[in-house]
């Protein structure tokens, strides 16, 4: 009994250096129910914030539907849908260290969350190649087509910031991680933010990139 | 503010101060940053009520004219009035009213308070540099193109203010959730609490919108991309359409919270259970819920399709709904209440004469017809005054004189207050009833000079204002006297119900010394004087 008891102590132990219960919080539990209520409260603040860009996506490519099928024909689909894969897998992989860190299984879970952010630093390096690509070929926004390169830069670009915040956030945790210094409920945090990030963009593939891929 | 605080510093209690994650301190520094902000901009509106004493315009420029009413209706709007009672007495009394020792993020609270104070300090540069003339709605493409002002620094500074009450109003929602003592459940709940939870609901849903809009009117100021300015593509409408469907919910965020005021002053000094506690607590959210869908009724004349303007027009009618719940069961709790008429009753009740001119004065502008002859007249900027200023800081000054016993400890002098209400109250009738009338007669808002037929009323609406200016000085005055001169208040001294009155004034750093339990109603009036007499 004497021996479960100090595992049990141990275990809490462990527990309060990783995620102390901070002060108006009873307890571990309910500190991680009030920081996931939190979080989801501000991704809906952020879905409304990406809505009004989907707003006047509509407004132009209703006013504008010719304009928006050309200029979508000089996106390339295969590099859209070569992104959208690295999305959605680095979404996997932080489903797995977010599974890993409440596991306390450290290197496996540092190995997933450098693979999460090895993806994302991918779409960013595609999403780069692309800008330079069309800025390059005059499909800006004061070129021809310039009211759908407009919506394009804008709403990818926010769309861009919001994967380099995720991964700000995800250098931050792994330096901790390294340090033995992770606190779980920051990781879910983080975790949660990147799975909108992944969603926000599975609507901008299509809307973007598939409008009419026949010339 | 702790007693045991022998003396430090005056370095070392200002570091204390600007660290703090104490929800009751960040609640005062709020209070100090809003009525700063609040001074500035009714230094601004003096010059223009001083000018609109005499028909010419004699005493400024068109252009200084244009730049000083923005000044006032960007920072009363953006930096007084949406953050007023949310950011202070929210602050201050919702972990309390919970039975909380703080905010579910104390950290995220101060970081709000920052982000709000640089978020004005940008905007008051831009104000500084230069000035704005596109008024506190910042419509596109006037903005975006042709204002030769400081467009960008003003915008992103309302951008950052924004911000800041998504944090405060997230703040709130995972406080009021998770934050209760034991036994408080969700009918339990004070109706300042409800008020407050239906305001963070609308600064969570209806703000980013806002956030968004001003942002790309920065973008395409800045890098001349067309997304409202119909020259390069863009649509000018849809700046409308975004700017209203936050700026009208809004409204709401500046009138929720102060009936949450209200209800609390009024079932105190009415010494009565308020009447339709539920359906108080409902039509918060009703109208929270239903402020979402009429910001149409801004664009009557910008020639939108009379299908939809018949929509707006109806669903704007419908807000009345809820608002009438209100003010009739805020009626019905003074219906044979033992009545005190103490300075914060004095407030609330102006709070509901004002608000009700107000609202009724809102259905002439939703009636279709109407408003086509009164859109931008004065008749508009009399309505939302009555609902902002009547109401809003009615309920803020209400407010803050029912819990100052309880935020410092002091009584406030009872004479001088009274005194100051009254000339309130008097003051803004005399200055915006006038502009009802000159409204219907046609004058049109946000023009410095006017024909001579309007002089008569807009001289007895300038009148008004020094009356208001004096109202308004007073508890400035006799406020900051009391934290010295002031008789010591007592835990209770309005012999109030609310887990907020348990404790000491001022309440210690984390509130409570037990933690509280709840195990009857809000508002057990009746039952403490049944109690009462029983004993006797």
């Amino acid at each position: 009994m004497s021996a479960k008891q100090s595992s049990a102590d141990l275990d809490r132990d462990r527990d309060r250096d990783r995620d102390r219960v901070r002060e108006p919080f009873a307890s571990p539990d309910h500190q991680r129910a009030s920081a996931e209520l939190g979080t989801w409260t501000f991704l809906a603040q952020e879905l409304v914030f990406f809505a009004a860009l989907f707003v006047w996506y509509t407004c132009q490519r209703l006013r504008l539907p010719a304009e928006f099928a050309a200029g979508s024909r000089a996106t390339d689909w295969l590099l859209g849908a070569t992104m959208t894969g690295l999305l959605l897998l680095s979404s996997a992989a932080i489903v797995l260290a977010v599974r890993f860190a409440s596991e306390r299984r450290r290197l496996a879970g540092i190995l997933t969350l450098g693979l999460t952010m090895a993806l994302g630093l991918g779409f960013c390096g595609i999403k780069g190649f692309e800008y330079h690509a069309h800025v390059v070929a005059g499909e800006t926004p004061v070129g021809a087509h310039g009211r759908f390169w407009s919506v394009y830069f804008v709403v990818t670009g926010f769309h861009l910031a919001h994967v380099l915040a995720g991964l700000g956030l995800f250098g931050v945790l792994l330096i901790a991680w390294l340090r033995d210094r992770l606190r779980t409920n920051a990781l879910i945090m983080a975790a949660l933010f990147w799975h909108l990030v992944d969603i926000v963009w599975i609507f901008l593939f299509p809307l973007l990139y598939l409008i009419d891929p026949k010339p | 503010m702790s007693a045991t605080d022998d003396d430090p510093s005056f370095l070392a209690r200002a570091r204390s101060w600007l660290t703090t994650t104490d929800h009751k301190r960040i609640g005062l520094l709020y209070l100090a940053a809003i009525l700063s902000f609040f001074v500035l901009a009714a230094v601004a509106v003096a010059i223009v009520r001083l000018e609109l004493l005499t028909p010419e315009g004699d005493v400024v420029s068109a252009s200084a004219y244009n730049r000083l009413f923005t000044v006032h209706g960007v920072l009363m709007v953006w930096f007084f009035l949406l953050p007023a009672v949310p950011t202070v007495l929210g602050n201050f009394l919702l972990p309390l009213m919970l039975g909380a020792s703080d905010l579910a993020f104390p950290r995220l609270n101060l970081a709000s308070w920052y982000v709000f104070v640089v978020g004005g300090l940008v905007t008051l540069a831009a104000m500084v540099v230069g000035g704005l003339d596109s008024g506190w709605t910042f419509y596109a493409p006037y903005t975006t193109r042709y204002a030769e002002s400081h467009v960008v620094l003003a915008v992103f500074g309302v951008f950052l203010a924004g911000v800041s009450s998504i944090f405060t109003g997230l703040n709130f929602i995972v406080t009021t959730h998770q934050l209760r003592a034991p036994g408080l459940s969700w009918f339990r709940l004070p109706l300042f609490v409800w008020a407050n939870y239906a305001t963070s609901v609308i600064l969570v849903l209806a703000t980013p919108v806002l956030g968004m809009t001003l942002l790309l009117i920065v973008i395409e100021r800045l890098l001349v991309l067309g997304i409202f300015d119909p020259s390069l593509g863009g649509d000018p409408l849809l700046f409308q359409h975004f700017f209203w469907f936050y700026s009208h919910p809004a409204v709401y965020i500046m009138i929720l919270p102060g009936m949450g005021v209200v209800s609390e002053i009024i079932a105190c000094f009415a010494r009565r259970p308020i009447f339709g506690y539920r359906y108080i607590a409902y039509s918060s959210l009703a109208i929270a819920a239903l402020g979402f869908f009429v910001w149409g009724h801004h664009m009557f004349v910008s020639g939108q399709s009379t299908v939809a303007s018949l929509l707006f027009s109806v669903l704007s009618f419908m807000v009345a709904v809820p608002s009438a719940i209100k003010v009739f069961s805020w009626l019905a709790t003074l219906y044979r209440g033992r009545i005190e008429l103490r300075t914060p009753m004095l407030y609330a009740l102006g709070f509901v004469a004002l608000f009700t001119l107000g609202g009724l004065t809102g259905l002439f502008l939703a009636s279709l017809a109407i408003d086509v002859h009164l859109h931008d007249t004065y008749f508009v900027v009399a309505h939302f005054h009555y609902i902002m200023v009547g109401g809003m800081v009615m309920a803020l000054l209400g407010g803050l004189h029912f819990w100052w016993p309880k935020i410092t400890g002091r009584m406030y002098p009872e004479r001088w207050g009274k005194i100051a209400a009254i000339s309130i109250f008097v003051g803004f009738n005399l200055t915006f009833f006038p502009q009802f009338l000159l409204g219907l007669e046609g004058m049109p808002r946000r023009y410095h000079s006017y024909p001579d037929e309007f002089t008569a009323l807009n001289v007895v609406s300038s009148i008004g204002t020094l009356l208001l200016a004096v109202g308004y000085l007073l508890p400035f005055v006799y406020l900051i006297g009391s934290l010295w001169r002031g008789p010591k208040a007592g835990a209770n001294p309005w012999d109030a119900a609310g887990l907020e009155w348990q404790t000491d004034s001022p309440p210690p750093p984390g509130n409570f010394e037990v933690q509280p339990r709840v195990e009857s109603e809000a508002y057990a009036y009746l039952a403490a004087a049944r109690e009462a007499e029983d004993s006797t």
